[in-house]
């Protein structure tokens, strides 16, 4: 217990230090760069506490999840297919080769000329781009399975599906669970590119707009919140993560 | 059957080691020596401790009362003249080298370089690795590995060598193979081998002197003198009335130690 | 034993001529694939099923590249993104270093940064191009800061991570034979780090890459993300696809790059053992 505390109070210094000093030496400020950061948190809270919840941060949100899962989704299906399939694998391999190496935010006016501005076209970048590493991390996965593994589904006669189910994606699992997290990462930052490039509302918008009318308080507000939004996005998918994995561990991976 | 032996200058004396993880007691009190040119195995239950009590002896940890004497002076750091071969190979050959490279390696600080190429490759000749110095680790089979693991610390000149349960991960067949290379480098360079493991036959057939542990906390349950002639033999050896008397004993005296371990639990 | 000797040698070459052979036939393939690819994107377009207003097809696109390769203004933005990138990579190295080692090896360094750490580790590093567009605007030293910013973390993670997994049996070896720290540190430190550091580098250097081109995407820093966003405006779509398409090029040679530099360096990694 006591260990546990002083272990908090370790890690807790330096960032209430930290903040600490930001508000007070801010305070006060009439710096047009720097406002007080207590200016900066009521204008947070006006905004992303409150009026723009509905108007922005639910469609950057929305945004964030369809464009991610549909990655994932995507990216798994494609994966399995062309792990198990070696033609169709070489087949494509240079142009997944071509596509994965791009900067992903490239795309973003390549899909502003196919589609034009909006909330689809914002999906249709972030999977575009942010596919890649779920499907590569699949495809190794794939591929990794032990071929004393792959004997035994065989010998047992295993369905496809049984196979598919109970022996290659199980052992697949932290291989996509990394690339899922990378594309988690990339979709972050393709839906606030979108936004920032192409789309009337959401946070990105948001925040060039704020950005390029001096609006210099909501600026920082913004940028605060798209800090937590990825913070707190990652939070969530590594407790996931985690929990699946133990899981696998549990069944007999190891 | 307890034959104490009397000697009158050991080259390595263990005295009264103590150690505690916490308040884990693992090493009770721990106390022999070792003489020079001879092999002692020191066996024990598992659990007993038997890899502390060698990473106490090579300097690698401290302990926390008693000390290890070696050649006259007091273990604090990993001695000079002493060698260890570890029991997990393929972690303590460096992948990024080659065999020879792994074999010079720690000479480095201790022989001109002509003086080391020489060792080098006496030492793997007499574990029978000539021709495969340019080989990596990764290239070459388990028991191959031990074999450059065994030509390291040979080449390396110790007074004494030290063995952490060399053979634990390595087949059957093999084990059988490298047992008898030990034996037989060992005559070959003089050497004094202080040999940790878990196996009773190992011990009994390799050991002049055979060191019993209990179950931790560890003290020395029987210092014992292995009485079998030499040159040993795999199957003439192990055929004698002698070594299954002496195996037998041994036998016993660990399952004494588990069974008290596993009754104070 | 004997057995054990003589066979590994001659069933490693033969895996390997195996695994050679069918890597000849997949490099062929995807070669095939990719022409395909280009073939039909060109018959799309040519019968109307892909408008030629919104995707020119491949044979305008290369050209177009063709042409744009004799400009020198081309190249100066293929640099600038470049540049920007390198620069941001040898800073980011720097730092990460002397942090990874103060975060490995110091412990009340450790869990005072913890928090501060995990906090900014995720946080996308475009957040911060407005407010690098306010306080600098579109400059190097705006793009710099950002890309330094972003791809930090994975070469700070995975150096942490090497510095900790550093095998205790190793290190036990290098005490019990008195290696001494010279022969420590370049024989057994430094080899057990380099596949950490060189995984890190290769993640950082891609984040780098995105990072400069968003910043000139957005910011209008200049660079190819500038070139794709002035073509996109004017609607020079060949010029738009040309830069896509360089961008890809340059994110393969990135690639490739490290691919080079890893195959010597780590000859003895389960990684690129396996490689082949």
């Amino acid at each position: 217990m006591t260990h546990t505390l002083k272990l908090f109070a370790l890690r807790a210094w330096l960032p209430v230090l930290l903040v600490a000093i930001w508000w007070f030496a801010s305070r006060g400020s009439t710096s047009l760069y720097f406002p007080p950061l207590s200016q900066i948190m009521s204008i947070f809270a006006e905004d992303w506490l409150g009026r723009r919840v509905v108007s922005d941060l639910l469609p950057t949100l929305g945004k964030l999840l369809i464009g991610f899962g549909l990655s994932v989704v995507l990216g798994i299906l494609l994966g399995v297919f062309l792990g198990l399939n070696r033609w169709a694998r070489s087949l494509v391999e240079y142009i997944v080769l071509f596509f994965r190496s791009l900067p992903p935010p490239v795309l973003v006016p390549v899909g502003v000329v196919i589609i034009g501005i909006g909330a689809a076209m914002n999906i249709f970048i972030v999977v575009l781009g942010a596919i890649w590493p779920t499907l590569m991390g699949t495809i190794d996965g794939v591929r990794s399975l032990d071929l004393v593994q792959r004997d035994m589904a065989k010998s047992y006669r295993l369905t496809v599906w049984q196979r598919l189910m109970y022996v290659i994606l199980p052992n697949a699992g932290p291989q996509i669970l990394a690339g899922m997290r990378t594309t988690l990462q990339l979709s972050i930052i393709l839906v606030v590119v979108a936004e920032m490039l192409a789309s009337t509302n959401g946070v990105g918008h948001y925040v060039l707009a704020s950005q390029q009318t001096f609006a210099v308080t909501e600026t920082w507000a913004g940028t605060l919140l798209l800090g937590v939004i990825g913070y707190l996005t990652t939070l969530v998918f590594v407790s996931i993560e985690r929990r699946v994995l133990r899981w696998q561990r549990g069944s007999g991976q190891e | 059957m307890n034959n104490t032996v009397v000697h009158d200058q050991p080259i390595m004396q263990v005295v009264g080691l103590q150690k505690s993880y916490g308040d884990a007691r693992v090493l009770a009190d721990v106390t022999f020596d070792v003489q020079p040119g001879e092999f002692v195995c020191v066996v024990g239950p598992s659990g007993s401790g038997k890899t502390t009590l060698l990473r106490t002896i090579a300097g690698l940890q401290p302990s926390s009362a008693g000390e290890v004497i070696f050649e006259g002076e007091r273990v604090t750091e990993p001695p000079q003249k002493m060698a260890v071969v570890f029991q997990d190979y393929s972690r303590s050959l460096l992948p990024w080298m080659s065999v020879h490279d792994n074999v010079v390696l720690p000479m480095r600080n201790k022989f001109g370089a002509a003086e080391r190429e020489a060792k080098a490759a006496e030492a793997l000749k007499a574990v029978g690795l000539e021709g495969k110095e340019k080989l990596y680790p990764w290239e070459m089979s388990g028991g191959m590995q031990q074999r450059a693991a065994i030509a390291r610390g040979l080449a390396y000149e110790p007074d004494v060598l030290l063995m952490d349960e060399p053979f634990a991960a390595v087949d059957a067949q093999t084990r059988i193979e490298l047992e008898d290379l030990v034996l037989r480098v060992r005559d070959q360079f003089d050497q004094t081998v202080l040999f940790v493991t878990h196996d009773i036959d190992e011990a009994v057939y390799l050991a002049d002197r055979v060191i019993v542990l209990s179950g931790a906390p560890t003290t020395v349950t029987e210092d014992l003198r292995i009485d079998l002639p030499r040159p040993r033999h795999i199957v003439d050896t192990k055929a004698l009335p002698r070594y299954a008397e002496l195996r037998n004993h041994v036998l016993t005296l660990i399952q004494d130690a588990k069974s008290h371990s596993s009754l104070r639990r | 034993m004997t057995a054990v000797q003589e066979t590994s040698a001659p069933a490693g070459q033969a895996r390997r001529t195996r695994r050679g052979a069918a890597r000849n036939n997949d490099w062929l393939l995807g070669i095939v694939g990719v022409i395909a690819a280009l073939l039909i994107w060109e018959l799309a377009g040519r019968a109307g099923l892909l408008s030629q207003e919104v995707i020119p097809g491949p044979l305008t696109v290369l050209a177009r590249l063709g042409e744009l390769a004799t400009t020198p203004a081309f190249w100066l933005n293929v640099w600038a993104t470049l540049q920007s990138a390198l620069l941001g990579l040898v800073t980011v190295l720097v730092i990460a270093s002397v942090l990874a080692l103060l975060i490995g090896l110091v412990p009340a360094f450790r869990e005072s940064t913890w928090f501060l750490v995990e906090f900014l580790k995720p946080i996308p590093p475009i957040a911060l191009i407005p407010l690098g567009l306010l306080l600098w605007g579109p400059s190097l030293t705006m793009k710099l800061t950002l890309i330094t910013f972003g791809a930090l973390w994975p070469l700070l993670t995975q150096l942490v991570y090497g510095i900790r997994e550093t095998d205790k049996t190793v290190l036990d070896m290098s005490k019990s034979y008195r290696l001494g720290w010279w022969l420590t540190t370049t024989r057994i430190i430094v080899p057990t780090l380099l596949p950490y550091a060189l995984t890190g580098l290769r993640i950082s250097a891609s984040i780098a890459v995105v990072v400069a081109v968003v910043t000139e995407l957005v910011g209008g820093a200049r660079g190819m993300g500038q070139a794709i966003a002035v073509a996109q405006v004017n609607n020079n779509l060949p010029t738009l696809y040309a830069y896509v398409v360089a961008a890809g090029l340059l994110g393969i040679l990135v690639n490739l790059a490290f691919m080079v530099t890893e195959r010597p360096l780590l000859f003895w990694h389960p990684s690129v053992r396996e490689r082949g």
